[in-house]
């Protein structure tokens, strides 16, 4: 097939998708399998345990979004800077290497699974601890490889033009690089432990993955509808402000967890609760861009939109952000409320809502703009494929969400209000019927889901072949 | 003997975790209601009668807050803050689109 990138870093961007895109699926096939094993305990038992396929279902979930996001940053950069991305052979070796570190991270999670609990596990099984399991080895390999893509950005942006976007993303995966490192190192008391643990995923998703979205949804708006890079960058500040104020003091909201002092209570209480003000800017900004850009354009010939499933995908994102991590995140992660839903099926319905509303969503997006970069398509419009991927991947992650939350609803009023949280009361609220019946209704919005991505894959691979769209 | 640092967990009724869910639910979606049809009707995409719409959710939003509030049992400067909050949310679509329109003057000049 023919390339029609002309930037290696655009080539280089494809190679991160399509690794992003088969991690994707590795997550969902392990999700079914933990799924399964919720309902049918014995399922694949001393096999493949629940523990190692929720760790798989986690961490590729983790990774295969790293993936997409340097891979969307290698992607914009020449657009962005005007020029061919510095050390892009650098690069490239390091996509090679962190894949193939990848593999063999992910080939000693499925077929080693275990070890002695020693040093030797910590450096060459798994570290522990949840969503960043990498053993040690690969935890400095990682920090090396994002250290490359740090240097190729700064590098790039330092010689080329230097945009509003090109320049929070210099501050944003600066921090992002940066607080993995909080996530590496231990501590004997495992509250200290957990204090900086939590800081490596909390503040990547609350703070600086929330930054990096508002990003790519600038860069996305200005490519599919033309809209004003005045208007896009000056959203991406106020957004960058609210976030990292909100993100980084909201995560307080956590800390009742860890022995904090109680005052983190109303401080995580009051900044959690302005948390989904920048969501909801996010999404004003959409309509109104969208709209404003329409309306200048009409009765003119020109196109408005150039990539039909990619604005689909960048508007779920609107509401998906707004509903997964505003919604469903507000509703139990204030401290009151968070002492009866820790660690029930609530945090499960917005873990699941959340990462794809916010994330998965707008990386999907980045994906069609690759295809369609890819392929030279200047006008990409909806298949039949691209229409029922989005349709049935949003009902499945909603319907698993819906599920989830009426499984947690009954898991916290008879586990945690009226049994006290007790081990008797963990396995009395397990075989309540809600909340077997919203497994059950969970595997199924699943295997929906894990549809959904059949025809997004066909859709990837098929969409330069079709007739429908204008070339 | 050191004294005793004691956290006061706050105890939530049984038929109160439903309102609670709910109402904290409608915070966001009432304020969501609010700032979308504001932004239409700043856009010339409704009639200037729906705006008051838009400020009854805001209310709606505002009550909402205050009642989950009260009943997770935050202190009262908590209280006391967020409903200041809620007045900054009030204000600020107004502050936005005035300094947008602003610049789209002069940008246009």
């Amino acid at each position: 097939m023919v390339n029609n990138l002309q930037f290696e870093s655009k080539r280089l961007a494809i190679k991160y998708f399509i690794v992003a895109a088969i991690l994707f699926g590795a997550q969902l096939l392990m999700g079914l399998i933990a799924a399964i094993q919720f309902l049918v305990p014995g399922f694949l038992f001393e096999v493949f345990d629940f523990n190692v396929a929720r760790m798989v279902h986690i961490n590729a979930l983790v990774v295969w979004m790293l993936y997409a996001m340097i891979g969307s940053v290698y992607y914009l950069l020449p657009d962005e800077t005007e020029i061919e991305t510095v050390g892009i052979k650098l690069g490239n070796l390091a996509f090679y290497i962190l894949t193939a570190a990848v593999t063999v991270v992910v080939l000693v999670y499925i077929l080693v699974q275990v070890g002695p609990a020693s040093e030797f596990t910590i450096w060459f099984i798994n570290e522990g601890r949840e969503y960043i399991e990498a053993p040690r080895w690969a935890d400095i390999g990682i920090v090396v490889v994002v250290l490359v893509f740090v240097f190729n950005l700064f590098a790039t942006a330092i010689k080329g033009k230097q945009t509003g976007i090109v320049t929070v993303l210099m501050a944003d995966v600066l921090a992002l690089a940066g607080l993995y490192l909080a996530g590496m190192f231990f501590t004997d008391n495992i509250s200290v432990d957990q204090y900086w643990w939590w800081w490596v995923i909390h503040l990547w998703v609350e703070a600086t993955w929330e930054v990096f979205v508002g990003c790519l949804a600038a860069y996305g708006l200005i490519k599919i509808i033309g809209a004003r890079r005045e208007i896009v960058e000056m959203w991406l500040w106020i957004e960058v402000t609210m976030l990292f104020g909100s993100g980084i003091l909201g995560l307080g909201h956590h800390y009742f967890w860890i022995g904090t002092p109680e005052y983190w209570w109303e401080i995580g209480a009051l900044f959690s609760a302005l948390e989904p003000v920048p969501l909801v800017a996010m999404f004003v900004h959409v309509i109104y861009d969208w709209g404003k850009e329409t309306g200048l354009k009409e009765g003119s010939e020109e196109k408005t939109m150039n990539n039909s499933p990619a604005f689909a995908w960048f508007v779920t994102n609107a509401f998906g952000n707004f509903l997964g991590a505003g919604v469903w995140g507000f509703f139990h992660t204030l401290p009151q409320v968070n002492i009866y839903t820790h660690g029930t099926q609530f945090t499960s319905a917005h873990g699941h809502l959340a990462f794809f509303g916010a994330y998965a969503t707008i990386l999907i997006g980045m994906f069609y703009l690759g295809v369609q970069g890819k392929n030279g398509i200047k006008v990409l419009k909806a298949t039949f494929a691209s229409k029922m991927a989005i349709s049935l991947i949003t009902i499945g992650v909603l319907g698993m969400t819906v599920s989830l939350t009426i499984a947690g609803y009954g898991q916290v009023l008879v586990e945690r209000a009226q049994m006290g949280a007790t081990w008797q009361a963990y396995f009395v609220s397990q075989s309540l019927p809600w909340f077997v019946q919203g497994l059950g209704w969970r595997l199924a919005m699943g295997v929906v889901t894990f549809i959904g991505f059949v025809f997004l894959v066909k859709d990837l691979l098929t969409t330069s072949k079709s007739l429908r769209h204008i070339h | 003997m050191e004294d005793v640092v004691l956290i006061r967990r706050p105890e939530i009724a049984l038929e109160d975790f439903l309102p609670i869910f709910l109402s904290s639910s409608f915070v966001l979606i009432f304020g969501l209601f609010f700032v979308a049809i504001y932004t239409l009707v700043k856009m010339g995409k409704l009639k200037n009668m729906y705006m008051p719409f838009a400020y009854i959710f805001w209310g709606l939003q505002t009550y909402c807050m205050y009642f989950f509030a009260a009943k997770i049992q935050s202190n009262p400067f908590t209280i006391k803050v967020l409903m200041v909050t809620m007045v900054c949310y009030l204000i600020l679509p107004h502050l936005y689109y005035y300094l947008n329109f602003r610049s789209e003057e002069r940008y246009e000049q």
